[in-house]
């Protein structure tokens, strides 16, 4: 087969790039514009690439077949048809009949844009050698107690869990450390890892056949899986996903590295230092399952993090699925200083997954919550200058019907997530003990900002944590800072004038604007929806603020800044809806309290107006009347829980935008055209103060990157002269050094500036068009990343942002 | 071995061999050199317990068809496990691991090497009535059986499979237009601009500065239905389709109000060639070769073995 053996790789650049199309981003952006990354696969670019980005909607974690929690709750469906689902196609669900026809059948209301099947590594063998296709297996004792434990009626009670064999096999998961492959997979495992390569395989097929790479650009599959490490209970699962079709022989599960640190050592040594073309990063879920040990600030064997391992995590796991079938981790009222009272949203209150007790009032360690890792990440940062938890915020299902994407509170009573676990009666959706039962929500959608529906520019975005999350629902939201001059509301080109004045969600501001708060560009669309029922109205818009103090004290405020409460209401027996709310919420904000010497991130978060939640849909549907509570079956009890909430206010998180004293102040540059001489690069950076460049120590590495890379130069450690404190230089007319003429690295109260020139050089990948290019620098653990929008005029490409 | 005869596990094992063995009416033996074949035979007891199970399961009395169908599953299974054994799967080192396993579970403190405990467990039996060794040899046999010989399609092959699918392949005809909002509530203004861009004879790159914000750019390049109705909603989308080339349309409304658009250019459906779908081609026809490979193999099983089922609905399925 053609994909098991790494395709030939070969980048491949857009059609018609060499052709100096002049493309004025203020009038018709060209196909040709150039992406700020590198094609790293062969496909056609997209016809409707636009340089601006588009959302796409999608997810990164669901289950199949292949995933033992999903067999053994009868999901039948395989990767393949996972993503036939996420195209739009009906797939059924167990319970399945004798003629192994299902019973039940799902449907998308709209198709997704992209998906990845990450079923759980650890059993990929176990599964196969268990499972009978069709028919749950009648093997041996663990299969046997799994499917009496999760199959039949009745139900599990609260308080009854399953021997923790039987959950390790049955999940899939690693609970024990160091983890146990079972007794017929031999020795170190040898038998099952040889069935898993079958399973990796067949994973890798369904996701290529289902991968559009024409120019059409319909649908987007990534080669992915779980690493499913639950140490002692504690949730620290991962989803790795991977660039492109190059990916390791087999995956690396908890069964071969049981510590997350582990699993990155082992990621970048079979793909991203030691297989050509790989690509891959990670994504934490649940870390409200974690025990607080999701984002604890320590590295390998438990010691304090240190910034070489800082810096490594957040290049390897630039995101958070923040929200998913098991809750919502966003924050927690009460918890971590967080006073917020949207911090209520559909939380799991369980200290691990698994727990038979839910109580909302038991202690929850303050790190299972996204917003106050984001601020141990400010106190790390401040602490040893590298943020571990520099992280963007997306949601998924984790949903095991193989079913991606499907959120609809309407439908989630009728498809579930779980198989015959919360379906093989009606009531398993709200009676199950956790992760099913009326704490589930249908789960969340991950939104990529890329100029196309491909799987580099899709990953790119992910990387540069240009993504947001939903709690399932499909509104627009965009997210930009910097000086952001001029930058109006109600203007048509508010989108390009955001991104030539500042940066997009996911990235980092210095002092932009001097002492003063750099500008917030902020704009929301509600849902489209589906033919006849758009999505909910809006009703506000937020800025969520975390910051570290002097001290070395994390704090948190929220801030409205567009929208309102109105009459919005639902009428929770009938499920519609009423009253006012907005199409669209724009604002272009400062912060009032913004003070240039403290670090801090800035996310967007977009509330719609309250619609039913899940359970009430169904419960309505049961004909559940909690007003006349005699009436009500005892099975049914949960519906009226005052603990459970009628409604939902579905909501949108943006990453972050993270402001950063020593950050980016000002950058300009230019490539100009010197005849048949070649091209002269100039560039002219100033940071704010706190920085830590130090050339006479550090080597000096300077990159410009679009899809090629147009220069790069690394300045030896001692090469640049110290005229006088602070001030270092190096001249050279012959451009010895990567054709460097002169360099000027000057650090004055902290601030650095830095002045380049180079004599003319070939610069052969420099286009001549406007578009996005990245420059970097990086001395020791010190980077400074910006991709401005680089505007070509006259022979002449040039930056000022 | 005193203390192995003594174990309570093995009595729970032997007894439940013995139980197989009777309730499977047969000798285990196969000999599969042609000159006797021992037939697949599934008794009407066998029949009985796979309706319980699926009972017990499902809540559901199975019905004749339902019965036919467990029926004919477990003579695939049977005749695969047979087939696996007449190759000599079993010989495999992962059952050879889990006879030594469950030898040493009888016997924790037990003497015997490997190949000693191997070689008891054979003696036992286990061997041909293990339910675990049955399973992995079928699903082996299983595996085998869809992917043996596999190739990858032929040049020639893969261009006629792609004529026949090529629908589910096509680019849909996409559109590139500009456009001008204008936010709910009234169309009046959105009308009003209307007269005015058409009365003017604005240029689309003019016109689209007269819009609202909005969540695409004024300008949309190649875009699908699918595309528009992701950003409009499938009403606009609908709408759209209509509106002819080179001129203002509208007002068309969306969930946000209502917009002018001057379609650019049509860029008609098209078929892409074969290389940019060649993986999606491909992936797709070896998964469906492995499902006609896996029947020819069952229906090739099914004349090598005689069969002896004492189930009459799957006696009619299979005659009708």
């Amino acid at each position: 087969m053609n994909t098991t053996s790494p395709r030939h790789r070969s980048t491949i650049r857009l059609a018609g790039l060499s052709c100096l199309l002049a493309a004025s981003l203020g009038a018709v952006p060209s196909s040709a514009t150039p992406p700020p990354w590198q094609r790293t696969e062969i496909r056609q670019p997209c016809a409707n690439a636009d340089p601006f980005r588009q959302p796409f909607f999608g997810e990164t974690h669901i289950h199949t077949a292949f995933s033992s929690d999903a067999v053994f709750a009868g999901t039948r469906e395989e990767p393949r048809g996972a993503y036939s689902f996420a195209k739009g196609d009906a797939i059924g669900l167990a319970p399945y009949d004798a003629l192994g026809q299902p019973t039940r059948t799902a449907q998308l209301r709209r198709p997704l844009d992209f998906a990845a099947v990450t079923d759980h590594a650890e059993q990929f063998g176990e599964i196969l050698i268990c499972l009978t296709p069709g028919l749950p297996a009648y093997d041996s004792s663990e299969c046997v107690s799994a499917r009496n434990q999760l199959q039949t009626s009745p139900p599990l009670l609260p308080s009854i869990l399953p021997p923790i064999p039987v959950i390790q096999f049955l999940l899939g998961y690693g609970a024990l450390v160091p983890p146990e492959r079972f007794d017929w997979c031999g020795e170190d495992g040898v038998e099952c890892l040889a069935q898993a390569s079958l399973v990796w395989d067949e994973t890798r097929a369904a996701a290529e056949q289902h991968y559009d790479r024409s120019a059409g650009c319909s649908f987007t599959t990534f080669v992915g899986y779980e690493w499913s490490g639950q140490p002692n209970g504690n949730n620290l699962h991962r989803n790795v996903i991977f660039r492109n079709e190059v990916v390791p022989e087999l995956p690396t599960s908890y069964m071969e590295e049981y510590t997350v640190q582990g699993l990155w050592a082992a990621l970048r040594s079979q793909c991203l230092e030691g297989l050509p073309g790989c690509d891959a990063l990670t994504i934490p879920h649940n870390p409200n399952a974690s025990g607080g040990l999701m984002f604890a600030p320590v590295g390998e064997g438990g010691a304090p993090i240190t910034a070489e391992e800082a810096a490594l995590r957040s290049g390897i796991e630039p995101i958070v699925e923040m929200n998913q079938h098991k809750g919502d981790s966003e924050c927690r009222t009460g918890v971590g200083g967080s006073t917020d009272e949207e911090c209520g949203f559909e939380k799991l209150n369980r200290l691990q997954l698994f727990s038979p007790v839910s109580n909302p009032n038991q202690t929850f360690p303050p790190l299972n919550y996204v917003r106050n890792a984001a601020k141990q990440g400010l106190v790390e940062e401040q602490r040893m200058g590298v943020n571990p938890f520099k992280i963007g915020f997306i949601g998924s299902t984790d949903g095991h019907n193989a079913t991606p994407g499907s959120t609809e509170e309407a439908d989630f009573g009728d498809f579930g997530h779980l198989g015959l676990r919360d379906h093989a009666t009606p009531v398993f959706m709200v009676q199950r003990v956790t992760p099913a039962g009326i704490e589930a929500t249908p789960g969340g959608l991950a939104v990529i900002w890329a100029e196309e529906n491909s799987r580099d520019a899709l990953f790119a975005a992910m990387r540069r944590r240009e993504v947001y999350g939903t709690s399932g629902t499909r509104p627009i939201l965009r997210f930009f800072a910097g000086r952001e001059a001029g930058l109006r509301c109600g203007d048509p080109n508010f989108v390009e004038k955001a991104y030539a004045g500042g940066v997009p969600m996911g990235a980092e501001i210095g002092p932009v604007r001097g002492s003063r708060s750099p500008r917030f560009g902020v704009l929301a669309f509600r849902d489209v929806g589906t033919p006849g029922a758009p999505g909910a109205p809006l009703q506000r818009l937020q800025i969520v603020k975390g910051w570290v103090d002097t001290a070395g004290e994390s704090h948190e405020k929220v801030f409205e800044v567009a929208g309102a409460a109105t009459d919005a209401s639902v009428n929770t027996d009938t499920c519609e809806t009423s009253g006012a709310g907005f199409d669209s919420l724009c604002s272009v904000w400062h912060d009032p309290e913004f003070d240039a010497s403290q670090r801090a991130f800035y996310y967007a978060r977009l509330l719609e107006n309250p619609t039913c939640r899940w359970s009430t849909y169904l419960c309505n549907a049961q004909g559940i009347d909690c007003d006349s509570p005699a009436s009500v079956p005892a099975e049914w009890a949960e519906c009226c829980s005052p603990l459970v909430a009628k409604t939902i206010q579905e909501r949108a998180w943006s990453s972050p935008i993270w402001y950063r004293p020593e950050g980016l102040a000002r950058l300009t540059g230019a490539i100009r055209q010197r005849g048949a001489a070649g091209r002269v690069l100039s560039l002219n950076l100033r940071t704010g103060a706190g920085g830590s460049i130090n050339p006479a120590a550090q080597d000096l590495t300077l990159a410009l990157r679009d899809d090629d890379e147009v220069y790069s130069v690394t300045i030896p450690a001692g090469t640049m002269q110290a005229v006088r404190p602070g001030v270092y230089r190096w001249n050279d007319p012959s451009g010895s050094i990567g054709g460097i003429r002169s360099i000027r690295l000057e650090q004055r109260a902290g601030a650095t500036r830095l002045r380049l020139r180079t004599v003319p050089l070939a610069l052969p990948g420099t286009d001549f068009v406007d578009h996005f290019m990245e420059v970097s620098l990086r001395a020791g653990t010190t980077e400074i990343v910006a991709v401005p929008l680089w505007r070509s005029k006259g022979g002449r490409l040039q930056t000022r942002s | 071995m005193q203390r192995l005869l003594r174990s309570p596990l093995l009595h729970f094992l032997v007894g439940g061999m013995v139980l197989f063995a009777v309730v499977h009416g047969r000798s285990p033996t196969v000999r599969a050199n042609g000159a006797e074949i021992a037939p697949v035979v599934i008794t009407a007891a066998e029949i009985e317990q796979l309706r319980r199970d699926y009972r017990r399961d499902t809540g559901i009395d199975p019905s004749p068809a339902d019965e036919a169908a467990l029926v004919e599953r477990a003579v695939e299974g049977e005749l695969l496990f047979r087939e696996a054994l007449a190759r000599g799967l079993d010989e495999d080192r992962s059952i050879r691991n889990w006879l030594i396993e469950q030898m040493r579970s009888l016997d924790p403190d037990g003497a015997g090497n490997d190949d000693e405990l191997h070689a008891q467990a054979r003696a036992l039996g286990l061997d041909r009535t293990d339910l675990v060794v049955r399973r992995i040899l079928v699903q082996k046999m299983r595996l085998l059986a869809a992917r043996a010989n596999e190739q990858p399609p032929a040049d020639e092959v893969l261009r006629s499979y792609y004529e026949e699918h090529a629908a589910d392949y096509g680019i849909a005809e996409r559109v590139t237009l500009w456009h001008v909002f204008s936010p709910n509530p009234s169309s009046q203004s959105a009308a009003d601009l209307l007269a005015e861009l058409r009365a003017g004879a604005v240029a689309p790159a003019q016109a689209v500065q007269r819009s609202e914000t909005f969540a695409a750019p004024p300008y949309l390049r190649a875009q699908s239905p699918a595309d528009l109705a992701r950003r409009f909603g499938a009403e606009f989308s609908e709408q759209l389709s209509t509106a002819r080339a080179g001129e203002w349309s509208g007002p068309i409304a969306s969930p946000y109000g209502w917009h002018l658009v001057w379609v650019e250019q049509r860029i008609p459906r098209e078929t892409p060639p074969l290389e940019d779908v060649r993986g999606q081609l491909t992936e797709r026809w070896l998964d469906e070769q492995r499902k006609l490979r896996l029947q020819d193999t069952l229906r090739a099983l099914k004349t090598r073995y005689p069969l002896r089922i004492e189930s009459a609905a799957w006696r009619e399925r299979i005659s009708s």
